[in-house]
């Protein structure tokens, strides 16, 4: 199937006119023509795939009617008109998105006939249609949905009888044991209880017991032992930790996006950590699918509300990252592909996950067996499409009030000391330009000029800066800095207030003439008529239909200057002229983005005009947003000016698409760019808008240093002297707040605070003083979330082709679970989305979730099949099990803990592994009536975990920032870290390694952990030679297993034969046999032997320690 | 693992080792015709295979069809002029003039395969050859490209199709895993997933091995003799005994038990695979083991190795290409003649070496040796002296096992930009491959996600007139 865009109007067939049109008239027996020339062209070349069997895209070319009719895309066959028809398109191959015949072009002579007949009207005798082709049967959503279990309201089944009434400990047990006497079947007996410890420590914490924890356990007579064993590991920070991992397998977690360059998703750890913080305080499953699908629009709901963190953000938003750990390609020829495909990985998480259903199979086609319509893939795409990616800063509600209210309130006294310190200095300008006019042009490094000679020349530059400092008795760091900003290249700068200085530097002798020349410069307003569409102007009172995100651009445009301290407590000053969209006012330390509504790139330029410093301005088109190069750089402005400028950034390689502009001032930056933004800093904007004019012209009548310095001869010798008495004037006339102070003072202000022309280097204890407050603007994270865009509805794709747009689908959820469109008008609609899952009665969510956790405890599901409650997913074994169990979970207020300890209280899961009757596993033979408990390996994690606590190493901090991967000579390619992270990954859990998509931890994927591209909610659990071979060989594990034997030698045990019993006892966690014991220490001697060393050496016991772990019994659970 | 087990019990077994590894369960068996007796993991395929394992020669970064197996007298004719087509947008948009090719081009053998002469020795195989002038990709990226080579789908995370063929044919060595990686220096854009199992069990995975001491990771002990080693996996046997007296067996825990027996055999097997001096000193120059070029000589080293691993019954083996310093694999957005020159004198003299070697052992009829870029390079120049990527028409080559010699396939335009007749897929290439081992790519399926997945997809057809 082609996929490649192309850009160009089917303009290609008109080369085909001049060809043939003239040959119509000599034709005179038109369908003589059809029969000979072009009848036989399209039996042979194309009734293959548009005939009676199949016809691709709908079409059929074997009767004049189906010809006439056309297919999927539209017609075909315009009569009389061959360049217009996109028959003629297809089979002169022109086009790489439509090439027909597919597997090769048909000869010029059969195109030409085509052609040919088409400018004849495209003629068909007149003959029987012939049979259509077996229809399909209709899709029947309603009776599909019918049909299918899961759709079902959940009963709300009564539990069982049976006639056991002493084995039940919970009314699961009955349904259990209900199902296995039907068959003629007893449960198992009851795991010994250090089985059942370790079973459960893992199944809830992912770690083995301690030793301490298995005695006293053991030692338990109550009879409430195991409940309070339970809940102790309910309590335990590690239980959240455990069921994460479970989480981010469905949401395809990872922190980097793969592809060429596998750059990072920045702060993708945040999201891990939430997932860890949710479990562990038991948030409700329902809050957090809401949070997962709406978590940026929760706060602002009455309905739903913030929900804090401990630091006092609201948390809820962090959900939403889950959508964007897809992978990402870095330069699609076409986005809209991109786009497309990116969504349908979106729409298959989030189906797959919530509604263990495969939504994604709908894209090209109505599903094949579910009650799921093309329409509903669309109708959720319209809902993705509506939501972009935005990187949030995690703020409190409200955001930082206290401080902004208080920096407002020290504003004015900042302002009069800013002044005073200024007007102080204001007469030295002009000894500091003439100085600096003295040294000449700075130095820049010469090509090929070596570090010694350019440091040496750096050297002498420093030496003639303070020479000319001390002559004239200034400042040596202020000179620096007057020369620095006023390079001779400004002389063309008409806006920049000391272009006539620059013109004088450059040229002392033409000083007069081009000062003339620079008075005389007055040039009328830009009359032109514009195409201008205008997609945002500021310069009003109000945000209109923009999106305002965190809280750095306040609610409003505003004309303040921006007058704050930066970090070193020094002064910035960046006056404006006018209403602007300005991120900063008091504080450089606030976040927040702004963005423009979606619009369609009709114009070749858009116009940007922007002053900001360490922000950036992206273009997003078709919601890509790895916006790097090739091909996608020159839609970034990285902001690094003091001054309103116009920018233009050329769209003409995404014509027709749509975009919307996002306008950063965050904390944190992009790690896929190497740009350096991501610091405290500002931006202004004050119009935005699309035009095919390649030049805008500067709306300034006369160039800003005439306005300043006033219309007036002026020799060279009075110049430095005139800007002195124009920086003073400034200066004293600088009102902070006033609306619309002329540009060049504004612009003259702002150029002196940048470069810091005027500052006092002197530490001001007030200065401090505002730092200090606003240094209590914390430095939120930010996270890749999702924020709402415009509202659009989405196009069904016929055949799943973004090129061939159908109907317009309202936004909803699925048809099959009655979700409603009308309230879906309101943004994205997500949540409306997040509000149907969540309903108590939904059949599909909550029997989804038990369903997922009864597959971590048992091994497999009630529902095998745990992504895939569809018709080609297995049925329920148990289905009154998994209603009532779904029933409980919502009773229990969706409480994930409550239910797990139910589950893992129920003597169905205190089951042997063992059963005594050998017919049970000739009638039971995949556990699935539940019999006897499965034999279950640890997956990787779990392992690693476990030789971490038996190491003594295991770092049992929570969360933060991930661990890198540890690199090896198999670990190779584009992308590779620079650096490499420990062998023992820092000692810290699994969850906390770093998941590099292209840098996948070989241990993990020996033990499969799913690679990171759609939701797993079910891992393959392989048995391979090569998970062998990492316990027999992995220097990690090595290095393991002797901490461990150290640790256990250090431990003061009484002698070697308690030794050998605790260090069995930690790895299996039972006690031993005196067999076992025996083939121990039988071992030691050997080995030690062997090594030529004694027992008191660490060497044969590192040995034992290593042989603990390789037994099967160490990575499986019984 | 060499006793055969009835089929019954074979599936007790798989049900239980690959524990769930479901989908064996679930459908992977569906492929399996009913057969007397199959010994485990070693699947049956659905005709008769025409060759047992592939060597896939994957040249990294696309090399150009107009400077190798595609000849196209017009662009040396045009070369500087503007360039006679319509020019599709391209991955740099730096488009220059009509970009003639350096290289010559004659006929070789007695079909008369054109070939340039940046592959002098290959050339004197062309009789064995089937070339593909047609290839076409549907991305113009390297990594949505090269996902798109090894695993049917553009995106990242699809089982790679060594994997997928591992699976559906299971593995004849029970030493060496079936679908190894030759690891020559350049991992291909996309990283490791290029070879991944996905959803497939992680025994098809590739395994990366390098032609060096330690070809791959943890196959060799670390304990300082092997006597100690020895001592605890005899402690490791007996102390697993021990507990199957307590509790029995289940299957997967005895599973892991042979797959001790085995890692331990690899750990021998696989040094002794790569010990490239065992071979003759005629074979060592065949391979070109003797080229002053280093490049030459590692390349060579793979293709040796590969050899090897096909006598030993690996399935599948892909060769990633030389790290030349200061050439980026074949992309050669610039400094075409230099580079594309440089790539393929390392890698020339190997390759003929390989078909020479396999031909003379009678290895070359049933092993499938597959040569191609994830996409070719534009007719016209970038910059100065590059090409861009071109997605629209490439050359692939394939010979060995089912393959016709001398056969030339497919046709392109008057200056190789784009195809014109005989249009070859990459679903229809791997449709190919797993003809010729036996396998309907319509029936190798995995349920997945709710879907039966196919490597191709719903696409595909067997590229008949180039089988023998």
């Amino acid at each position: 199937m082609p996929r490649l865009v192309s850009r160009r109007p089917r303009a290609a067939a008109l080369l085909a006119v001049g060809l043939v049109a003239a040959l119509p008239a000599q034709i005179a027996d038109p369908l003589a023509f059809f029969e000979t020339r072009v009848r036989p062209v399209l039996a042979e070349r194309c009734v293959s795939c548009h005939g009676s069997k199949t016809q691709k895209s709908e079409l059929r070319l074997d009767h004049g009617s189906f010809v006439r009719r056309g297919g999927a895309r539209g017609p075909v066959v315009v009569p009389g008109d061959a360049a217009a028809s996109r028959l003629v398109a297809a089979v002169r191959y022109e086009d790489v998105d439509l090439q027909m015949p597919p597997k090769g072009r048909l000869a010029d002579a059969e195109i030409a006939a085509l052609e040919q007949w088409i400018e004849l009207g495209a003629p068909w005798p007149d003959e029987p249609v012939p049979e259509a082709a077996a229809a399909e049967p209709a899709f029947d959503l309603a009776a599909r949905r019918a049909a299918h279990w899961c759709w079902q309201p959940r009963a709300r089944p009564a539990v069982p009888s049976v006639r056991d009434l002493s084995w039940p400990a919970d009314p699961i047990d009955l349904f259990v044991l209900a199902a296995l006497e039907d068959r003629g079947l007893r449960p198992a007996r009851d795991a010994d209880p250090a089985t059942w410890l370790r079973r459960v420590t893992f199944d809830l914490t992912g770690l083995p017991p301690t030793a301490r924890e298995l005695d006293a356990f053991l030692a338990d007579p109550a009879s409430d032992a195991r409940a309070r064993a339970v809940d102790r590991l309910l309590a335990s920070p590690h239980f959240g930790e455990r069921w994460a991992r479970h989480w981010l397998d469905l949401v395809r977690y990872a922190e980097t996006l793969g592809h060429e360059y596998d750059f990072e998703i920045p702060n993708a750890w945040h999201y891990r950590d939430y997932v860890v913080r949710a479990l562990n305080a038991d948030v409700p499953y329902d809050r957090f699918v809401q949070e997962h699908v709406a978590g940026d629009l929760l706060a602002a709901s009455p309905e739903f509300g913030p929900r804090l963190h401990p630091d006092g953000f609201d948390e809820s938003p962090i959900g939403t990252c889950f959508w964007w750990f897809g992978d990402q390609t870095h330069s699609p020829l076409d986005p809209r592909q991109h786009r497309a495909d990116r969504v349908d990985n979106q729409i298959g998480v989030f189906g797959k996950t919530s509604l263990g259903r495969t939504v994604a199979c709908a894209r090209c086609h109505d599903h094949k067996f579910d009650a799921i319509a093309q329409r509903d893939y669309y109708a959720l795409a319209g809902v993705v499409k509506s939501s972009r990616y935005a990187l949030t800063p995690l703020l409190p509600p409200g955001g930082h009030r206290d401080a902004l209210g208080a920096l407002a309130e020290l504003r004015p006294a900042l302002v009069e000391r800013v002044r005073a310190s200024w007007l102080r200095r204001a007469p030295s300008v002009a000894a500091y330009l003439r100085a600096a006019a003295t040294l000449g042009e700075r130095p820049r490094r010469a090509r090929g000029e070596t570090d010694e000679a350019w440091r040496a020349r750096q050297a002498a530059y420093d030496d003639s800066v303070a020479e000319a400092a001390r002559v004239a008795g200034l400042e040596s760091r202020r000179l620096r800095a007057f020369h620095a900003a006023l390079p001779t290249a400004l002389r063309d700068d008409r806006g920049h207030p000391f272009q006539a200085w620059a013109c004088y530097l450059h040229d002392p002798e033409g000083w007069p003439a081009r000062w003339r020349e620079l008075r005389a410069d007055c040039r009328p307003v830009d009359a032109r008529p514009t195409d201008a569409v205008v997609l945002a102007d500021f310069r009003h009172d109000g945000y209109d239909r923009a999106f305002v995100a965190g809280e750095a651009f306040g609610d409003r445009p505003r004309a303040r200057d921006l007058v704050a301290v930066d970090g070193d407590g020094r002064p910035v000053v960046r006056a404006r002229t006018g209403r602007v969209a300005t991120s900063a006012v008091e504080s450089l330390r606030v976040q927040g983005s702004l963005a423009t509504r979606t619009f369609t790139i009709d114009r070749r330029y858009l116009w940007i005009e922007a002053a900001g410093e360490g922000t950036r301005i992206n273009v997003v088109v078709e919601g890509f947003n790895v916006i790097r190069d090739p091909i996608y750089g020159p839609l970034k402005l990285v902001l690094a000016t003091e001054r309103m400028r116009l920018h233009r950034i050329d769209l003409s390689l995404w014509q027709g698409m749509q975009a919307y502009l996002q306008v950063h001032d965050l904390r944190t930056a992009d790690p896929s760019d190497e740009n350096d933004y991501g610091r405290p800093g500002w931006v202004a904007v004050r119009r935005v808008w699309l035009s095919d004019r390649a030049e805008e012209l500067d709306s300034r009548v006369r160039p800003a240093c005439v306005e300043l310095l006033g219309d007036r001869e002026l020799t060279g010798d009075e110049l430095a002297s005139a800007y002195a008495r124009a920086v003073e004037a400034a200066v004293a006339a600088w009102q902070p707040d006033e609306p619309d102070p002329p540009a060049e003072r504004a612009d003259l202000l702002a150029f002196l605070s940048r470069h810091r022309l005027l500052d006092d280097t002197h530490d001001d204890p007030f200065l401090r003083l505002v730092r200090g407050v606003d240094s209590a603007i914390a430095e939120a994270a930010c996270v890749p979330a999702m924020a709402d865009g415009d509202g659009l509805d989405e196009h069904v794709f016929v055949r799943g082709d973004h090129r061939a747009p159908g109907e317009v689908v309202p936004r909803a959820g699925l048809t099959a679970l009655d979700s409603d469109p009308d309230a879906f008008r309101a943004g994205s609609g997500r949540l409306a989305l997040a509000r149907e899952l969540t309903r108590p009665d939904h059949p599909l969510v909550p029997r989804v979730l038990v369903n997922r956790v009864w597959h971590h405890l048992f091994g497999r599901g009630l529902v095998p099949t745990v992504d895939n409650f569809g018709v080609l997913g297995e049925p329920p074994s148990h289905p009154e099990l998994l209603d009532w169990l779904a029933g409980t979970f919502v009773d229990d207020g969706w409480s994930l803990k409550r239910l797990l300890r139910r589950i893992v209280l129920s003597r169905t899961y205190a089951m042997a592994s063992v059963h005594d009757d050998p017919r049970a596993a000739e009638v039971d033979p995949d556990l699935a009536l539940l019999h006897r408990a499965r034999v279950r390996r640890l997956d990787g994690e779990a392992l690693r975990d476990a030789l971490l606590v038996l190491a003594g190493r295991l770092d049992r901090k929570l969360g933060g920032a991930s661990v890198p991967v540890h690199l090896t000579p198999f670990l190779d390619g584009r992308g590779r870290p620079e650096r490499s992270g420990p062998l023992d990954g820092a000692g810290r859990r699994s969850l906390y390694q770093e998941v590099r998509r292209n840098f996948l931890n070989p241990w993990f994927l020996a033990f499969d952990t799913p690679v990171p591209f759609s939701t797993v909610g079910r891992r393959n659990v392989s048995n391979v030679p090569a998970q062998a071979l990492a316990l027999m060989n992995d220097p990690f594990v090595v290095e393991q297993a002797r901490r461990f034997a150290e640790r256990m030698l250090r431990a003061g045990l009484p002698d070697r034969g308690a030794r050998v019993a605790a260090m069995l006892r930690e790895a299996w966690g039972r006690a031993p046999e005196r067999a076992e014991l025996d083939a121990a220490e039988q071992f030691l001697l050997d080995q030690a032997q062997v090594h030529r060393a004694d027992l008191d050496d660490v060497a044969p016991w590192a040995d034992l320690a290593h042989a603990l772990v390789n037994v099967k019994e160490f990575a499986f659970l019984r | 693992m060499t006793e055969p087990l009835d089929r019954r019990r074979f599936l007790r077994a798989c049900a239980g080792i690959a524990a769930c590894s479901a989908p064996i369960g679930e459908t992977g068996l569906r492929l399996l015709v009913p057969a007397p007796a199959l010994p485990p993991g070693r699947g049956t395929p659905h005709h008769p295979p025409r060759a047992r394992s592939v060597i896939f020669l994957y040249m990294d970064g696309g090399p150009s069809q107009v400077d190798t197996f595609d000849y196209k007298p017009r662009l040396q004719r045009e070369h500087g002029k503007p360039f006679g087509m319509k020019m599709e947008p391209t991955q740099f948009n730096d488009n220059g003039n009509t970009l003639g090719s350096p290289w010559r081009f004659a006929q070789h053998g007695a079909s008369g395969q054109w070939i340039s002469e940046l592959f002098p020795a290959l050339a004197r195989c062309a009789d064995r050859l089937a070339i593909v002038r047609s290839m076409s990709a549907d991305f113009s990226e390297h990594t949505n490209a090269n996902y798109f080579l090894h695993t049917g789908v553009g995106i990242q995370g699809r089982p790679s199709m060594g994997a997928w063929i591992g699976y559906g044919l299971g593995s004849e060595s029970d030493e060496l895993p079936a679908h190894v990686v030759l690891h020559g220096g350049l991992i291909p854009p996309g990283g490791l997933d290029c070879f991944g199992s996905s959803f497939l069990p992680a025994t098809w995975q590739g395994s990366v091995f390098r032609a060096a001491e330690e070809p791959v990771a943890n196959v060799q002990r670390t304990e300082p003799r092997a006597e100690l080693q020895r001592g605890k996996l005899a402690l490791v046997q007996r102390l697993d005994a021990l507990a199957g007296e307590r509790t029995g067996h289940d299957a997967q825990v005895a599973a892991a038990m042979r797959n001790q027996e085995l890692a331990e055999r690899m750990q021998l097997a696989v040094p002794e695979l790569m010990r490239l001096r065992d071979e003759s000193a005629a074979t060592h120059r065949l391979y070109g083991l003797d080229d002053p070029d280093p490049y030459t000589r590692g390349y060579g080293a793979q293709c040796l190795a590969a050899r090897r691993m096909v006598e030993r019954g690996v399935r599948f083996i892909e060769l990633t290409c030389p790290k030349i310093p200061r050439v980026d694999r074949w992309d050669q957005h610039s400094n075409l003649a230099r580079d594309h020159a440089r790539n393929a004198h390392a890698i020339d003299q190997p390759i003929a070496g390989l078909i020479t070697d396999l031909a003379g052992r009678g290895l070359l009829d049933q092993t499938l040796v597959v040569w191609t870029g994830e996409f070719g390079r534009t007719p016209f120049a970038q910059g100065r002296d590059g090409r861009d990527h071109n997605p629209f028409a490439f050359s692939a080559w394939l010979c060995g096992g089912g393959i016709a010699g001398g056969v030339t396939h497919g046709v392109t335009d008057d200056y190789g930009y784009k195809v014109v007749a005989d249009r070859v897929t990459v679903h229809d290439l791997h449709a190919t491959i797993l003809h010729l081992l036996g396998l309907d790519h319509t029936r190798l399926t995995y349920r997945f996600g709710g879907r039966d997945i196919r490597l191709t997809d719903v696409y595909g057809e067997v590229v008949r007139p180039i089988l023998a």
